[in-house]
């Protein structure tokens, strides 16, 4: 938990735009975070809450005609922000990773995943096939493929769903990135193979010394394998904490709603605690707090202005919440 | 680069190979017709490839004393007006067919394809050009842009080609963008831009394996129609020149006797009628095989 050195990804003031019907609207506004070597952070939210755009602006994926990103993304203090197509290429793979949600069409159908794998040690690393080969086998015993050797020319549909994930893990991890970026890797998944990718994932962070980033909806995830954790909504973070901090005392509503909608085993099914209203979309945002609509302690300033995130001075806790903030400063004046 | 190439080039075919035998191996168990169009059209080529050893005669040479004769031992399926032997004509005519038509059809599938994958893969302006350039194409009938372009150039057998070639191209295009535009936002593609790799090589690599099956059709299908373009050509005096023994020519040559002397056009006319049928049956054949085998692959 060194804090000392600066962060591999320093993201400030991230705002993300579409062009939906000619006017372009705010998707994610002002996302800020540091990840720093070696650690995992969690980005939490419901589905739509922006978690995947984040990542995608990060790599610069993003259709240009239809998306436009603010703010400054910072990779080992080079910005990314407006990097050109060519010059992000040489980092996207090699430096940062990113590997998908859907394992069942992450592959390309038609192409023998040891090709897949070894392609992007040929596109990044100066080495003949034979050597990407190696290596890429090497990389499918590292991910506990049996027999990977045998299987190197199979095709993906020849996989399990869990063997795809791990190809895809492979494919991410050839040539050893510094940052990896996991969009709900392990929602696709069953329980039983979930638990088996999670702790691959954190075995490769471990011994790669990579950082990554890890989408997901499930807080049981998020406390399996993040070190912090980003709560999000409605393409904002709310709260920002060191995953213990936040477990021990959430504080904004929106995520204290989320803790209380884990079903229990010790309660009746019947009575799953749930959030009353949506999200709002994303032509309806409105000036203040995006969470107001459904807070059960909304005040007036809330749909006023956005509160801002702040941490307590000594801590790494960060709540956008003036109910929050109020309580704090009511504390120190006391 | 040449290495860059090679890797970008070869495990596709070898992909594509595998589908595509396997594909023909489950035909060849289930569709009749297909074996049918194959064993056909094969007996086309062979015909034209040795064309001098089954021909009886030398299809330019003209035997005045046996004009129009009608079809016997000595000349199976008779002699024209000039005395020249139908069969050797027909056998010989074969090559200008299946060259232009091949020639033609491979070409139009090179550019075609290309276009089509350059345009839906990169959208923008590059794509609106393409499109819009092939629906200005398409909006002649292809043999009417046949037409234009020969007569413009000049009858020759280039000139045949650039001509078909042309007409067929933006079949090519339309096929291979959409399904191109489709695969642009699958999750591997994705995956692909997110590893970093170069538009070239995402749509070399990844997008054309996998529209491969498509193409092969379309082009079984219009080798077909080329064919019959070619002849088509030929029969309005816009072929390849006299005394050449190309097919349609033939016809156009014994239309004027067809009530006297059927065999002069009629021979032509099967000889061309067997040939498209035989590709429309090896086209319906691959379409039918390879559409489940899409299916099976989760696609």
């Amino acid at each position: 938990m060194t804090e000392s050195t600066a962060p591999v990804l320093e993201v400030r003031g991230l705002s993300t735009q579409f062009r939906i019907g000619g006017e372009w609207r705010a998707a994610t506004r002002n996302i800020a975070f540091d990840l720093h070597a070696n650690q995992t952070l969690a980005l939490v939210g419901e589905s739509g809450c922006g978690k995947s755009i984040t990542c995608q602006a990060i790599l610069g994926l993003l259709p240009p005609h239809v998306a436009r990103i603010a703010g400054s993304i910072r990779y080992q203090g080079q910005e990314l922000v407006g990097m050109s197509d060519h010059d992000l290429a040489q980092i996207r793979g090699k430096d940062i990773a990113m590997i998908f949600q859907e394992p069942m069409t992450a592959l390309n159908p038609v192409m023998p995943v040891g090709d897949q794998i070894a392609e992007s040690l040929l596109v990044h690393r100066n080495c003949t096939r034979a050597e990407a080969r190696d290596q890429a086998i090497a990389f499918m015993d590292r991910v506990r493929i049996p027999a990977a050797r045998q299987r190197y020319r199979d095709y993906p549909h020849q996989f399990s769903g869990g063997m795809r994930q791990r190809i895809v893990i492979a494919m991410a991890m050839a040539c050893k990135p510094k940052i990896l970026l996991a969009d709900e890797p392990t929602t696709a998944l069953d329980v039983t193979i979930q638990a088996q990718i999670l702790a691959e994932l954190r075995d490769l962070c471990a011994n790669f010394e990579m950082s990554m980033v890890f989408i997901t909806h499930s807080l049981g995830v998020v406390a399996a394998i993040a070190d912090t954790v980003a709560v999000m909504y409605a393409g904002e973070i709310v709260e920002m904490a060191p995953v213990d901090a936040l477990f021990a005392n959430p504080q904004h509503p929106y995520t204290r709603a989320l803790f209380q909608a884990i079903p229990r085993v010790d309660q009746n099914a019947a009575n799953l605690a749930a959030i009353p209203g949506q999200v709002p979309s994303i032509t309806a945002f409105g000036k203040g707090c995006r969470f107001a609509p459904r807070c059960p302690m909304r005040m007036d300033k809330c749909t006023a202005a956005a509160p801002r995130i702040v941490a307590p001075e000594g801590s790494r806790h960060g709540v956008a919440c003036y109910l929050v903030h109020d309580q704090a400063l009511e504390e120190i004046a006391s | 680069m040449t290495a860059a190439v090679e890797t970008a080039t070869a495990p596709p075919q070898r992909a594509l190979g595998l589908r595509l035998a396997r594909a023909l191996w489950k035909t060849a168990t289930a569709n009749a017709s297909m074996i049918v169009g194959v064993v056909l059209f094969l007996a086309v080529v062979i015909l034209a490839i040795g064309a001098p050893l089954f021909a009886t005669h030398d299809p330019l040479d003209q035997d005045l004393l046996a004009r129009l004769v009608p079809p016997t031992t000595s000349h199976w399926l008779g002699t024209d007006a000039f005395g020249r032997d139908i069969w050797s004509r027909i056998v010989y005519g074969a090559r200008i067919s299946l060259v232009i038509g091949l020639v033609a059809v491979g070409l139009a599938m090179i550019i075609g394809t290309a276009l089509g994958v350059v345009g839906g893969y990169l959208g923008g302006w590059a794509d609106q050009a393409i499109s819009q350039g092939t629906n200005i194409l398409l909006a002649f009938p292809s043999l009417i842009l046949g037409l234009m372009v020969v007569a413009f150039l000049g009858p020759s057998i280039p000139n045949l080609i650039a001509a078909i070639s042309l007409a067929t191209i933006p079949q090519f295009i339309r096929v291979a963008r959409a399904p191109t535009m489709a695969l642009r936002d699958r999750d591997f593609i994705q995956a692909c831009r997110a590893l970093g790799y170069s538009p070239a090589r995402i749509m070399l690599r990844h997008v054309l394996p996998n529209i491969w099956p498509e193409i092969m059709v379309m082009g079984s299908l219009w080798l077909a129609t080329a064919i019959r373009v070619e002849a088509s050509l030929a029969f309005i005096g816009l072929g390849v020149k006299p005394p050449t023994a190309t097919w349609g020519g033939m016809i156009h040559e014994g239309f004027e006797q067809i009530l006297t002397s059927f065999w002069l056009a009629v021979f032509p006319s099967l000889a061309i009628l067997v040939v498209v049928l035989a590709l429309n049956m090896i086209g319906d054949g691959l379409r039918d095989a390879l559409d489940p085998r899409l299916k099976e692959d989760g696609r």
